[in-house]
């Protein structure tokens, strides 16, 4: 699919935005008691979720054909995810910027926690619901699993820590519980890495039994398209694929897992010493939403979509039938 | 109720006349206008809502060459209506037509995303997502003569490889194409039930006992019998004055 820049901002900002809330929240509630965050901590990671995820809407603006009526999205929250998404994104800027209003004015704890839990529940939702999005597009194998919804999840909330890790480091480097916000976000970044290898692995090795022959309905093994009709490109050429080869994918893939998954693990592992842990932070911070940013576009460009069949832009993996792998080994197969 | 088309691949010479007519009616219809972005450059992009690709099929010398005209299946199980955040994509009920509320439409292009057949287009012009109408303005028009409310694909074709009608009702000529000269659906493993059909390419065969060799079919009797009678009214005209 073509990588359009204004939604892999949304989606990436937007993540990050989300995931800076989630920790903040909980540590907040969790820790309030126990004098944990300095207001000032609290102010700017909340400021910079609300920032995230602004900057996410506003580059979403420019997806739209007709942003002017965009409000409209919400109307069909019943049946299309893409709906749910623009109604809980609304519930989460929302949550957020009351949550801040009222930790500002000093209101009642119950008040604030009330707004975090609601922040926190449509912050997933939001995940969900912009995963689903894609995950619910079942004529493209590359999307419609399991992994995209984790990888949503997992990557934003890692995103998310790692940018509020940077800011604990600048503006509270005495923050009692560091030492543990450093080691969730190694763990998480582990399950990133972990989630994104099998993420390229199934790309890599699902079967797609779909064929030229298939979509023609036409029982030869030999087609070929000779014209599209059109001399120059179409909407179906141009929406639906983008040309990288298999080459550029695989180094994009690399460049993906070391800048946004090993080097901030590793960054972060130096900074548990506690020797230049800022400047440390902020790196992997930076680091982390870069690789982000690509793994995202590279998310589109893998996607590949049952339509590219017919303009036989078909990118086929190196899948094979799982009946045919059975026999091999001997064992019958079912009919 | 649901209308459809019925694309014979046997009959379609790949002329494009379907297509071109398609986009001459529908720039000027109801739901154009069809923005073309640089018609006339290097990099012509346009919308169509019928497009006909070529494809050749076998091997060398044994080869085939299939004209494959496609535009929007008006699916009974339509995704890109169940993706539609506003409801601006919808089925009509009464005849099955799926179409685009334009003034809905906010442009998110996720419909064409849920489409496994690729048929619907982006106006990049004025933001939204367009699509084949079935010429809704055409077949229900009532300023236009009867034997004209047929959709302007169907009416160019010059090989009439084109049936337009309710599949729903077996006696119509669009549901005996598909039972008797077995059409079949596009993409039945996506799950989608669409309402075009296809009819294949197939070798014409007439077979003829024996005995039929020697008959001489009434038809070309008939004829025969016309011209001689109009022959000779022709030559006494002439011969007796």
């Amino acid at each position: 699919m073509h990588p359009e820049i204004s939604l892999i901002l949304l989606l990436v900002l937007s993540g990050i935005g989300q995931g800076i809330f989630i920790i903040l929240a909980l540590i907040d509630m969790i820790l309030s008691a126990s004098s944990g965050m300095s207001d000032a901590t609290i102010y700017a990671g909340t400021i910079a979720s609300l920032a995230f995820i602004s900057t996410g809407m506003a580059a979403s603006i420019f997806h739209l054909g007709n942003p002017q009526r965009g409000w409209k999205a919400i109307i069909k929250w019943n049946r299309s995810w893409l709906s749910r998404e623009a109604v809980s994104i609304g519930l989460f800027a929302g949550s957020a910027f009351l949550y801040l209003t009222v930790h500002y004015l000093g209101m009642s704890v119950s008040l604030k926690i009330l707004f975090g839990l609601a922040g926190i529940v449509s912050a997933f939702l939001l995940y969900i619901s912009s995963s689903m999005l894609y995950a619910k597009i079942r004529f493209i194998r590359e999307w419609s699993n399991i992994y995209t919804v984790l990888n949503f999840i997992v990557f934003g909330i890692t995103g998310g820590g790692a940018v509020l890790y940077a800011i604990v480091n600048i503006l509270q480097p005495d923050f009692p519980y560091i030492s543990m916000l450093n080691s969730v976000l190694i763990a998480l970044g582990l399950l990133s890495l972990i989630l994104k290898l099998f993420a390229y692995r199934f790309n890599e090795t699902f079967y797609m039994p779909l064929t030229l022959k298939h979509a023609l309905f036409i029982n030869d093994r030999n087609i070929k398209l000779m014209s599209t009709g059109t001399s120059y490109d179409n909407y179906n050429t141009i929406e639906y694929s983008y040309p990288l080869s298999e080459r550029q994918i695989i180094m994009q893939q690399t460049v993906v897992i070391v800048f946004a998954f090993v080097i901030p693990i590793l960054l972060w592992l130096a900074a548990s010493k506690g020797v230049f842990a800022t400047a440390l932070s902020v790196v992997a911070a930076i680091s982390m939403t870069a690789g982000l940013l690509l793994e995202r576009r590279l998310f589109f460009v893998q996607g590949n979509h049952i339509q590219n069949l017919y303009y036989s832009n078909f990118r086929r993996n190196k899948g094979t039938n799982p009946l045919l792998s059975k026999a091999k080994k001997g064992t019958p197969v079912p009919l | 109720m649901q209308l459809a088309l019925i694309i014979d691949l046997n009959k379609c010479v790949g002329c494009h006349a379907c297509a071109t007519n398609c986009k001459s009616w529908n720039t000027g219809g109801e739901f154009g206008p069809l923005t073309d972005i640089e018609p006339y450059g290097e990099k012509p992009l346009g919308v169509w809502f019928n497009r006909v690709q070529t494809y050749e099929v076998g091997e060398y010398p044994n080869t085939q060459v299939i004209n494959f005209p496609k535009s929007c299946m008006h699916c009974r199980n339509a995704p890109c209506v169940e993706v539609c955040p506003t409801g601006a994509s919808y089925k009509r009920e009464e005849d099955g037509i799926v179409l685009v509320n334009y003034k809905d439409c906010i442009g998110c292009k996720y419909c064409s995303w849920a489409c496994p057949y690729g048929t619907r287009e982006f106006d990049f012009h004025e933001g939204v997502m367009k699509k084949c109408t079935l010429c809704i303005d055409r077949i229900y028009n009532e300023n236009l003569p009867e034997e004209e409310r047929r959709p302007a694909c169907v009416l160019a074709c010059p090989t009439r490889a084109r049936i337009f009608g309710d599949i729903d009702d077996p006696e119509t000529e669009a549901s005996k194409a598909i039972m008797e000269k077995h059409g079949h659906k596009l993409l039945p493993e996506a799950g989608t039930d669409p309402s075009n059909h296809y009819l294949p390419q197939r070798k014409v065969k007439i077979e003829l006992d024996e005995d039929e060799l020697y008959m001489k079919p009434m038809a070309i009797v008939t004829i025969e019998t016309k011209l001689t009678s109009y022959k000779e009214q022709i030559l006494d005209d002439f011969v007796s004055p």
